[in-house]
């Protein structure tokens, strides 16, 4: 397709067009990660290994003590690869938008404000990250891993709300980046903010919801509604008992769940791109 | 002198972030929660797996090591960053010796650490699981050579890993891989004795152990397998590898840094 030829101003382009941006803008995001080969290599090994140590700390509980909270080995890695998978996709998408903060600290944001396409989409687009196929190829193993150790009843019907929670689970940690991400309009420096929200809080989908205390159970469920990703549809899947939920409807919560933090998420950005005022001054 | 003042810099530094130290409060409190939370489970549902600990102590060693590894800061892009801008042939330059700098600033990122965070964090853990870990005087006297080896070791572990950005573009996939042998196997997620024992064994001959693993065992007055002196020669060993393997590193990276610039 192209771009330029008939077409005086970018403002006049079609979706198809503003799509095939966005993609070229990925593409070139990859292509730049591909340059050092040796070093993306290296990460990808380093990021296995990683989640390797993560399922070997959990693996080595589990063997042990045969039941976290009441689940056993298959269903805590069927908790694992609802997580994983989510994650992986969040990976390929919403990477680009961890180092905002620093786009908004040294001016670069500015670039994205001049241009006739959505400044969210440019930073989304520009930090895509193929990494994630690793996540997805390590949840697809982990489920795989649930399947044989424990009974799941596949149709089609459950393939269908398998993948919408897959999605829903997405859309929840990828609004937590777009709402993080925000912040930096008004506190510029959110290192820490991401650690905390994106990284670290991420370790209680490690273990059902049930083993934490109320309190916790609360916040996971209603402020930060983390919970969705794993804990409540595995509910579902798994024909656990609901006696650990607080509706025995939020085994079906994840993707609504997810579409409204995405579209509170975007009403954040927006505020606060418009209170933005830039660095350069 | 001059060093005594990097470590006043680095102290001040650190309380110039609020944000970062609420955040990392809070993170700190998550860990806690996650850690108590999974073996008061475990500890109530198979009571008989727990092998020669009680729950209680289980808990008390995972606000323990959690508080350790809280209580212990450096600054991870300080050599990386002036490495990667070229700024670190003017660190050589002066007349301080960069690596005791780097130490120095490292001591009193920590310094911050313990006293802002580590602490507050035990007061309010004593107050809210009302877990009394069993800290004798003796345990105390024993626990604190070993804290401070951990800590050297610690600090090593961050210099190797940033002394490689003299070879490589970019050392965040070696802070990963850390950060995975760490987790894994320093006993800061779980504690070494819940490990199968050929695992033991052979993890006990790594130094990963020897950062959060030992100082709580011997905090919490837990048996550790050999005796206390042995440990402090293990210690030993382990600072001397891995001392050996940061310096060849780093030196080996600055000449290679000389020679470029010719």
């Amino acid at each position: 397709m192209e771009l330029t030829k008939g077409k005086p101003n970018l403002l006049e382009n079609t979706f198809a067009e503003t799509l095939y941006i966005y993609l070229r803008i990925a593409t070139a995001s990859i292509k730049s990660r591909m340059e050092y080969r040796a070093s993306f290599v290296i990460f990808l090994f380093t990021l296995l290994t990683f989640y390797a140590a993560q399922i070997s700390t959990i693996g080595i509980v589990i063997t042990r003590f045969k039941t976290i909270g009441g689940w056993s080995m298959g269903e805590m890695a069927f908790l694992y690869s609802l997580l994983i998978l989510s994650q992986g996709i969040v990976t390929f998408i919403f990477s680009g938008i961890l180092d905002f903060s620093t786009y908004v600290r040294d001016g670069t944001f500015d670039r994205f404000l001049v241009r006739p396409l959505s400044p969210l989409s440019q930073v989304i687009m520009g930090g895509f990250e193929i990494t994630g196929f690793a996540h997805i190829i390590l949840g697809f193993l982990t489920f795989v891993m649930a399947n044989s150790l424990i009974e799941v009843h596949w149709n089609f019907i459950n393939g269908v709300v398998f993948l919408a929670v897959v999605v829903g689970g997405a859309l929840i940690l990828g609004s937590i980046r777009i709402i993080i991400a925000a912040i930096a309009f008004y506190a510029v420096n959110t290192n820490s903010l991401v650690h905390l929200f994106v990284f670290s809080s991420r370790e209680f989908l490690l273990y059902p919801l049930n083993i934490y205390s109320g309190g916790l159970k609360f916040l996971l469920t209603f402020i930060v509604p983390l919970a969705f990703i794993n804990f409540y549809p595995a509910h579902y899947f798994l024909n656990k008992s609901g006696e650990n939920l607080f509706h025995p409807m939020f085994v079906f919560g994840t993707l609504p769940i997810g579409i409204v933090m995405m579209l509170f998420a975007l009403w954040f950005w927006k505020k606060g791109q418009n209170a933005y005022e830039s660095a350069g001054g | 002198m001059t060093y005594l003042k990097f470590i006043s810099k680095a102290f001040q530094r650190s309380i110039a972030y609020k944000l970062e130290y609420y955040t990392g409060l809070m993170n700190a409190f998550l860990y806690i929660f996650i850690f108590t939370s999974v073996w008061q489970t475990v500890a109530k549902e198979s009571p008989g797996a727990l092998g020669t600990w009680s729950g209680e102590t289980l808990v008390s060693y995972a606000i323990l090591s959690t508080l350790i590894k809280v209580s212990f800061g450096r600054n991870e892009s300080l050599l990386t960053n002036k490495i990667k801008t070229g700024d670190i042939v003017y660190d050589i330059l002066k007349p301080y010796n960069f690596v005791m700098m780097y130490f120095a600033d490292s001591f009193g990122v920590s310094l911050f650490q313990l006293f802002a965070r580590a602490i507050p964090l035990l007061i309010f853990s004593l107050l809210f699981f009302g877990v009394i870990p069993s800290v004798t005087t003796i345990s105390l006297l024993q626990f604190i050579p070993v804290y401070i080896m951990s800590f050297l070791l610690f600090i090593m572990f961050g210099f190797m890993i940033s002394s490689l950005a003299f070879f490589f573009t970019e050392v965040f996939s070696f802070m990963i891989l850390y950060s995975a042998l760490v987790t894994l196997m320093s006993g800061s997620v779980i504690p070494l004795n819940l490990f199968p024992d050929y695992l033991v064994k052979i993890i006990a001959w790594s130094p990963f152990p020897y950062l959060y693993y030992y100082p709580t065992t011997v905090l919490i007055g837990t048996p550790i397998q050999m005796e206390y002196s042995e440990l402090i020669l293990r210690y030993f060993l382990e600072l001397l590898i891995v001392g050996t393997i940061t310096f060849t590193i780093y030196f080996s990276g600055k000449r290679k840094l000389e020679f470029a610039g010719g």
